[in-house]
């Protein structure tokens, strides 16, 4: 058959990463019999339990022919008489699809009276014709009887889950996958009742058919409550994998033409927490938009507005199914104590009726219609939070507008700044710290010497240099500003409780070489932190305080200096030029750095920023100490020859560090093999390689990762170097060859993957060889 | 017609085959098929020319050892040129320096396989799949 389509399964290009999970469900399928344990694949709303379930069915329905797979989606608010019915045309319509190898039965679907008709031309469907008779029979009876009321109801039903015990008596094998298993827990297939009825039938059929199934919830109780004693598994799905996430939207990103920044999109695949749906709906809503990935602020706003009002809040929306304050209520008591770092975890229907001033039974009610949302769950008796942060944030948003008293307006700046602020921290350069710190690690920079003084004049910097970078080099005629050696760094918290702005930073220090009196010497520096001009508030807050401040150190010269992200207003930089302060930005910080870094130190090498290089690479500079260490980073694509690219990479490097043209030449082969290796065995779907060159001042240390499975680097060495006549075996060489050129060789398993360490030194005469 | 080696020619009843900067799979396979059509107009002698080529790698040297077998199979002789140090170290380290002899250069080689007649010009080759 070559149409392979069943039930609705995402394209091809769209699946990312769960193929393991398909194999191993495909072989338990395969390889259970009678006694086997079912697989309960539990998993939050949306990471995929049915994309991989309905997979599993496929390559059941196609690819095999021991077992007779049947794929069934429990679904909401059935009627008893519905459900059975819908149960049995789906169950005996793909078991004739099967045992047919007719595809299209199942796609297409069955009318009952056709459904029957097939049946009873089928000598091997006749107890599955039997069940369907016998349930119009109790129809009919239930119709004459005025209604189908809870015991027909009760009867249909346990005729309908019958059907995997009466194929198997014929001979036939089902395999049930059973999708959204847990409704049948939370009385929506009868929503009307609180009779555990259908519960009971459920476990009453599952432990009579005897076969192991496959199903997939969202809540955790199924697996107690419906096998009974049947044994069962539960398997944890999360959702994809950091690396696997940003591959996926890096792929997606790429397809749709959409700028990223890598950095920002691990932060946007920790934030949805691996959840394929959400990747896709973000991609989207930025393709729709015309937004993109490159800064965490364009992610931030694009994110709020698909929580709000985009197709992720639509989704969340219908899946939450917010029909009543209680259950709104509810879920934002379950998402703040979630939040609380302590405390219990989840709470009691008597507490919650109690803070919301409503009947016990409403909140339970209320409580139980949540189940099926995902988003809460229960576990002896007390109710917590199981949805995902997206939903959390959902929830949160909905709450402040709702009942809340807050604007939408009001709501959505503030949740940019919440997100900001949370992925910045991740990122590691906090609002609070990120800058700042830099600053910090530049003024311990402080050696002595001078910089040029255009650095420190921001005007003058701007009407000068009017581009995003400059070369100062040439400008001779430059004052100079005298740069202190600094011997103690603080900050003014300690000395400044009260004041509301961020504290100052004080370097202590002595210039020109001198440790006298006369030569000592304090820089306040005040960093703004957040982006935005320099205005005259800033300049006044930090004068004044300044002011305060320089009273601290008398007889000691004060250099006032105010640092910011961007510009400053013409305003701000004329009162701060009147008063003798330096006012630099980002980028004249930048310089900065590059100078200082360029100094000799005598403590050792300064690690510098991170500067983009070559497209795809970066290089992490701190040249000029003994020791010294520069990094580069690659990542090179699975392509016909990328390999070449690292090549070219170690050549320059090693050139520069010194290596003749032999070494180069060994360290080249022995890093396409270790490329290839890497190539062979990535197993991630963009088959990426990551690569990273240490350049210290002995050695070249080269690390080459794949995502992918393992090897230890023993294989290809264990093979007898020939093969038949005397021939040199053909394969598995590479090792060897690394081996052979490179002075160590290492191989390093990762979880999910392997890293090889080459390293080569520079010869030298103290070098032994 | 598609262009398959960056060059050879024929020296006499000699083949001398050009690889070019970077042997890896798809460039042997393409030396591969090359020496498969010289085989068939009868051509046993061939001196394959590294003078060109800066880096072999594994999946190249396998290849390039089904080449060999090949033309030894079939009773054909195969000499190496112009390999470069690391290159030759390759050799060295999978054990082919011990069955193919390697000559510094192109002229060398030709000379110890005896090639006679007029050298054709150097040319891209291309042949009919």
């Amino acid at each position: 058959m070559k149409d392979r389509s069943l039930f609705a399964t995402c394209a091809e290009a769209d699946f990312f990463a769960r193929s393991a999970e398909i194999e191993g469900l495909v072989g338990r399928a395969l390889g259970a019999g009678v006694g086997a344990p079912s697989v309960l694949l539990k998993g939050r709303r949306w990471v995929g339990k049915t994309e991989i379930l309905r997979r599993v069915h496929r390559r059941l329905f196609f690819d095999q022919a021991a077992v007779v797979p049947v794929y069934y989606r429990f679904r909401p608010a059935l009627s008893p008489a519905d459900f059975a019915l819908n149960f049995l045309k789906e169950t005996l319509t793909q078991v004739l699809a099967f045992n047919r190898r007719d595809s299209s039965l199942v796609k297409t679907g069955l009318r009952l009276a056709k459904l029957e008709a097939m049946l009873a031309d089928d000598p091997a469907m006749a107890g599955a014709a039997l069940l369907l008779k016998r349930h119009r029979e109790l129809g009919e009876l239930g119709e004459l009887a005025g209604s189908i009321d809870s015991g027909t109801g009760r009867d249909l039903v346990r005729n309908a889950l019958r059907a995997g015990t009466v194929a198997a008596a014929e001979g036939l094998p089902l395999f049930f996958i059973f999708d959204d298993v847990d409704a049948v827990l939370c009385s929506f297939v009868a929503p009307s009742t609180t009779d555990t009825f259908f519960a009971d039938e459920f476990k009453e059929a599952i432990s009579e058919f005897d076969l192991p199934v496959l199903a997939s919830s969202m809540l955790s109780t199924p697996a107690d409550t419906l096998w009974g004693a049947a044994p069962v598994e539960t398997i944890e799905l999360s959702g994809l994998g950091v690396e696997d996430s940003v591959d996926m939207l890096s792929d997606l990103c790429a397809r749709h033409s959409i700028e990223y920044d890598s950095d920002v999109l691990v932060q946007v695949a920790r934030k949805v927490e691996g959840n394929p749906l959400y990747i896709r709906s973000l991609v989207w809503a930025a393709k729709r938009s015309g937004k993109n990935f490159a800064t965490l602020r364009s992610y931030a706003d694009l994110y709020a507005t698909e929580i709000m009002e985009g197709s992720i809040g639509a989704l969340l929306k219908g899946a939450l199914r917010l029909e009543d304050r209680t259950s709104l209520r509810l879920l934002n008591l379950s998402v703040s104590i979630a939040d609380s770092e302590a405390g219990p975890r989840s709470f009691d229907a008597e507490g919650a009726a109690s803070e919301f001033s409503l009947p016990v039974d409403a909140v339970r009610r209320s409580a139980t219609g949540l189940f099926a949302s995902g988003a809460l769950d229960s576990a002896l008796g007390t109710y917590f939070w199981a949805g995902d942060s997206v939903m959390a944030d959902f929830i949160r948003q909905t709450y402040a507008v709702a009942l809340g008293g807050s604007s939408p307006e009001e709501v959505r700046a503030s949740f940019i700044g919440t997100e900001l602020v949370g992925r910045y921290a991740e990122m590691g350069t906090s609002p609070e710290g990120g800058f700042t710190d830099g600053v910090k690690r530049l003024l311990g920079s402080f050696k002595g010497g001078t910089a040029p003084g255009v650095l420190f004049d921001n005007v003058t910097f701007a009407l000068r240099y009017n581009v995003d970078s400059a070369d100062i080099s040439g400008n001779e005629d430059d004052s100079r500003v005298i740069i202190p050696e600094v011997v103690g760094l603080f900050d003014t918290s300690g000395w400044e409780s009260r004041e509301a702005g961020p504290p100052v930073l004080v370097a202590r220090g002595f210039q020109s070489g001198r440790f006298d009196a006369g030569n000592e010497v304090v820089w306040l520096v005040f960093v703004k932190e957040s982006t935005g001009p320099v205005n005259q508030g800033d300049v006044d807050n930090f004068l004044r305080r300044s002011a305060i401040l320089r009273h601290r150190f008398k007889g000691v010269r004060i250099v006032r200096w105010m640092v910011a992200h961007d510009e400053f207003t013409p305003e701000a930089a004329a009162r701060l030029e009147a008063d003798g302060v330096y006012s630099s930005d980002a980028l004249q910080l930048g310089i900065l750095d590059e100078t200082m870094a360029e100094r000799p130190s005598e403590s050792g090498p300064v690690t510098g920023p991170v500067s983009d290089g070559e497209p795809g690479s970066a290089e992490r500079a701190g040249a000029g100490a003994p020791g010294a260490i520069k990094e580069f980073e690659i990542v090179l694509p699975k392509s016909s020859k990328a390999e070449l690219v690292a090549v070219k990479a170690a050549e320059e490097i090693g050139s520069e560090m010194g290596f003749d043209a032999d070494a180069i030449g060994q360290i080249k082969a022995a890093l396409v093999e270790a490329c290839i290796n890497a190539f062979e065995h990535s197993r991630s779907r963009s088959g990426r390689v990551h690569m990273r060159f240490v350049a210290r001042a002995d050695r070249l240390i080269i690390y080459i990762q794949n995502r992918g499975v393992g090897f230890d680097g023993k294989r290809d060495s264990l093979a007898p170097a020939t093969g038949p006549q005397g021939m040199p075996r053909k394969r598995g060489w590479g090792i060897e060859l690394m081996k052979g050129f490179m002075d160590e060789v290492r191989f390093e398993r990762l979880h999910d993957g392997t890293k090889i360490v080459l390293v080569k030194y520079l010869k030298t005469e103290t070098t032994p060889e | 017609m598609i262009e398959i080696l960056k060059g050879c020619r024929e020296v006499g009843d000699t083949v001398v085959l050009y690889p070019q900067n970077y042997i890896n799979g798809i460039e042997g396979e393409k030396l591969e098929e090359v020496c498969g059509t010289f085989f068939e107009k009868g051509i046993k002698k061939f001196v394959i020319d590294f003078s060109e080529t800066d880096i072999i790698n594994s999946i190249g040297v396998s290849i390039l050892i089904g080449i060999i077998e090949k033309i030894k199979e079939s009773k054909g002789v195969v000499l190496f040129s112009g390999l470069n140090k690391v290159n030759l170290e390759v050799f060295r380290i999978v054990g082919l320096t011990k069955l193919i002899p390697s000559f510094a250069t192109e002229a060398d080689a030709l000379e110890e396989m005896g090639a006679t007649g007029t050298p054709v010009a150097a040319s891209a080759v291309s042949i009919e799949l």
